[in-house]
């Protein structure tokens, strides 16, 4: 069977062009490129999309799955039971979705991955930047000097300490580790349309070492979209990009969401907004909640994952960022 | 090939009269009147007709006999997904030539489910299987985890590692190039995870624009079928906008009608470890029977 | 796209004079002769459309001797549904102990053609037209379904307009098939129409229209404005008797 012309990604315009010369497969427009007679003859004002075509119709190498069996990197948190729900932190390349209803830590947990992503590589860190879209003024500068100062407390802490790590040569590098230093690493952009999401580009090709982008909110540049099917449009060419560049920069996107309620059979049920169709296209899925009459005790509920069933990690908010809860509390 | 060519119309120049007047492709030319033909081509009223049908012939679908047919569908049948309620529930297996779908809500177990197959799959038979991710969601360290609660050696799991083929796949046009290039593949066992992540882009953007893409994919997936491919394709159940709540395909009417067998599956509520899979479409398998699986650690079983 | 009729040779007009087999009572839905008929099945997906095109194959290519028609038929296969294996099974449920000769016999008659694309869709049914003239058995013509292709070729300037594509279809169909006087018979998806009316189709002679409400199976034949209703249950073994609903 052929395949027609016009499911090439080709401008209209050149595909009008094609179909009034006759060419209404790639077979046959192959087979002219591929014989110069006919190539001058037909196809001589066509030329500038020859390489392209042919790349279109290049057909895609397989890898097997022992050729991508290989460890993702992840940023790692600064919470233990998190680390442990996700099997080392969020990973680069995929999308991780954060719910939750307001003041369930969404942002909290954004800000201090934007800190985490910056641990050196002598500490098993990934040593990236950080992007933060911020579409609801969530952004929080004094917060992040909070996580920071506590990171790098910590980082002194380890370094008097006794133990001799593999990376202690590196110690010029921790010196450089400054608060200012680190929140000039975090970029941030805001943003009210998913549109602009487009600027991304420019703004990595700025700062090629950003290993995360947050989109804190996702969901709140939507709300002011009623037309149900643009909003879906926006959703998933919003996604498309971010998948592709999640892909393309290796680094981990992580998107807010908010809930929402939904009235069924049995009642009313809470679930993540912009429906299924958005939960498919995210690789994690996180749900976070504040647990009732429990002062600054939060749990994180993972909703979707390939690797892992679903189970819970709870965690607090301290003015050091987001750690795991003291050990003298029992669970439940 | 559909424009008209040298071993088609035999005269060079011939040919070219022929596109000098814009008759380009065979359909063109079919569509012409004969009397027509014969002052563009220089030709006899004969001869025209005689061209005409050669090109009929060597540009049509060929015509099967219905007992050749038979005989190439008897030799292979259905190959068993491994787990064992599921296999009953299809009446064997997977049938070779078909359609499946797998549509359920997000976080259902569809990955699962798909990967749990393929594994079952080179177990039993050692075929390769493509596998086409289009999420970017495709993960070894599952695969590893469940191989390693059967036991596996690492040589073992490595073996099977290599005989999944995965296409990691972006976009609508680059699945296309894909499926075309598994047309020379011999009997090929293929898995699409998911169909409507490339698809749904397009709803709302020109009302129909999409669905012209879909259309031309599900082509492809005949062909591939008619040539004894297996098919399983995920597709993702969203909400009915009224109060039922009920979940529906998401890739709509048109793509309604494609597999041959659609397997829904829902998420058991309390127990967030199952899954229950009913059919609800299917040329051959009673309809709305029901089987409930379990997702652990060995992937997705029968035993509860 | 329109294919304009050619003049005849007195071969063809010779050939196609010979007698062909007639469609008569091919199912309780269609108990008279059918000859030069268009007969048009709509429904959902899962109403039985296709397993009903099954059992008219199975009656048609099963010889006289054992209740069929001994007629050839011809299958364009747009769809991918039908499947060869439950043919044969119907055909080893109406003749009891069939041996493998017989089911061959019966194979024999029966063309499969399978179609991916407009444009080689009508460069088909200009082949069905040298191959009828050849095959003096094929009684009966099957296009299974009309709209598989619409999306594609709305693409490629197509006709938009659903009712419009059908009877643009079915029309260069029959043109090829006209001097043979064979019975059509295609199938659409209910959603594919432009207006849900009850009016049938110029080009179309009969409706019959696939119901399903839980396990119970409805067609509703209508024929110059008058409707009939059959009930109908499917099984493993196909579909069992039709009852008339009053």
């Amino acid at each position: 069977m052929n395949r027609p012309i016009w499911t090439l990604p080709l401008s209209k315009h050149t595909i009008n062009k094609l179909d009034k010369l006759g060419y209404k497969c790639c077979e046959d427009l192959l087979d002219s490129l591929d014989d110069p007679e006919k190539k001058s003859k037909f196809l001589r004002k066509h030329m500038e999309s020859e390489s392209e075509i042919r790349d279109m119709l290049k057909t895609p190498k397989y890898k097997t799955a022992a050729d991508l069996d290989i460890e993702r990197d992840s940023i790692a948190t600064f919470c233990k039971s998190i680390d442990e729900l996700l099997n080392g932190g969020i990973q680069v390349g995929r999308i991780t979705e954060l719910s939750g209803a307001p003041g369930s830590g969404k942002s909290q947990l954004s800000m201090q991955l934007c800190v985490s992503v910056q641990i050196p590589v002598c500490f098993e860190g990934l040593q990236g930047e950080a992007i933060y879209v911020d579409t609801n003024s969530n952004f929080s500068e004094l917060r992040l000097t909070e996580m920071i100062d506590a990171f790098l407390g910590h980082v002194s802490k380890v370094l008097s300490g006794p133990n001799d790590f593999k990376g202690a040569a590196n110690s010029e590098l921790l010196k450089s580790l400054t608060t200012a230093g680190m929140l000039s690493k975090i970029h941030r952009v805001q943003m009210n349309d998913l549109n602009q999401l487009h600027a991304l580009y420019t703004t990595l090709e700025r700062h090629p070492n950003v290993k995360l982008i947050v989109v804190d909110s996702f969901v709140m540049p939507l709300y002011q979209v009623e037309n149900s099917l643009r909003k879906n449009t926006l959703v998933h060419s919003a996604l498309d990009l971010l998948q592709t560049i999640a892909v393309e920069h290796d680094l981990a996107v992580l998107l807010t969401n908010d809930l929402t309620t939904a009235v069924t059979e049995s009642g009313t049920e809470v679930f993540p907004a912009l429906g299924e169709s958005f939960g498919h296209r995210v690789q994690y899925r996180l749900l976070l909640s504040k647990i009732p009459n429990r002062p600054n005790e939060y749990t994180a509920l993972l909703k979707k994952s390939v690797e892992h069933g679903r189970s819970a990690a709870r965690f607090t908010i301290s003015s050091d960022g987001v750690r795991d809860l003291p050990i003298e509390q029992p669970l439940q | 090939m559909i424009r008209l060519n040298v071993p088609l119309v035999p005269d060079k120049n011939v040919l070219n009269n022929l596109f000098e007047k814009n008759i380009c492709t065979v359909n063109d030319f079919l569509q012409k009147k004969t009397s027509n033909l014969q002052s563009v081509c220089n030709l006899q009223c004969k001869e025209i007709t005689k061209l005409k049908d050669t090109m009929t012939v060597k540009c049509s679908s060929p015509l099967i006999n219905g007992y050749t047919l038979y005989l190439s569908k008897t030799l292979s049948t259905f190959i068993q997904t491994g787990i064992l309620k599921l296999d009953n529930l299809l009446n064997g297996g997977l049938f070779v030539g078909n359609i499946y779908e797998l549509c359920g809500p997000s976080a259902c177990g569809k990955t699962q489910l798909c990967i749990s197959i393929l594994l079952n799959i080179i177990i039993t038979t050692k075929k390769d299987i493509v596998y086409i991710d289009t999420r970017n969601k495709f993960s070894v360290k599952r695969i590893k985890q469940v191989l390693k609660n059967k036991n596996m050696t690492n040589s073992e799991i490595n073996d099977i590692l290599k005989k999944i083929h995965v296409y990691s796949v972006i976009d609508i046009h680059n699945l296309i190039t894909c499926l075309h290039g598994l047309k020379e593949k011999l009997d090929p066992i293929i898995i699409i995870d998911s169909l409507p992540a490339l698809y749904l882009s397009f709803i709302g953007f020109y009302k129909n624009d999409g669905l012209c893409y879909i259309n031309h994919i599900s082509s492809v997936l005949k062909y591939l079928c008619n040539k004894n491919a297996t098919i399983l394709v995920t597709n993702l159940a969203v909400k009915n906008c009224d109060f039922t709540n009920d979940f529906k395909p998401a890739i709509g009417k048109y793509w309604f009608h494609i597999p041959n067998t659609r397997l829904m599956i829902t998420t058991i509520i309390n127990q967030q470890q199952q899954m229950c899979i009913n059919i609800p479409k299917s040329v051959y398998i009673p309809l709305d029977n029901k089987c409930i699986l379990s997702i652990n650690d060995y992937g997705v079983s029968s035993n509860l | 796209m329109e294919f304009k009729s050619q003049a005849e040779s007195g071969l063809q007009l010779l050939e196609r004079l010979v007698a062909r087999p007639i469609i008569k009572d091919l199912t309780p839905l269609l108990p008279d002769e059918l000859t030069s008929e268009t007969i048009e099945i709509i429904g959902d997906a899962s109403t039985g459309k296709t397993l009903f095109l099954t059992e008219c194959i199975a009656k048609c290519i099963i010889p006289q001797n054992a209740c069929g028609l001994d007629a050839g038929v011809v299958y364009i296969d747009l769809d991918g549904q039908f499947n060869i294996t439950k043919l044969v099974k119907i055909i080893k449920r109406i003749i009891k102990n069939a041996d493998d000769n017989l089911v061959k016999a019966c194979l024999n008659k029966l063309t499969m053609i399978n179609c991916y694309d407009s444009p080689t869709l009508y460069v088909t049914f200009q082949r069905l037209k040298l191959f009828l003239t050849e095959q003096s058995q094929v009684g009966l013509v099957i296009l299974d379904s009309v709209s598989a292709n619409y999306w594609q070729d709305s693409v490629s300037g197509g006709e938009k307009y659903m009712d419009t594509y059908v009877e643009k279809m079915i029309s260069s169909l029959k043109i090829c098939l006209e001097d043979f006087k064979v019975p059509i018979i295609f199938t659409r998806q209910s959603y594919f129409q432009s207006k849900q009316g009850d009016s049938l189709l110029d080009c179309v002679n009969r409706r019959i229209l696939f119901k399903r409400l839980g396990f119970d199976f409805f067609a509703t034949i209508t024929r110059r404005n008058v409707n009939l209703c059959y009930k109908f249950n499917i099984n493993e073994l196909g579909i069992s008797e039709f009852n008339l609903q009053v």
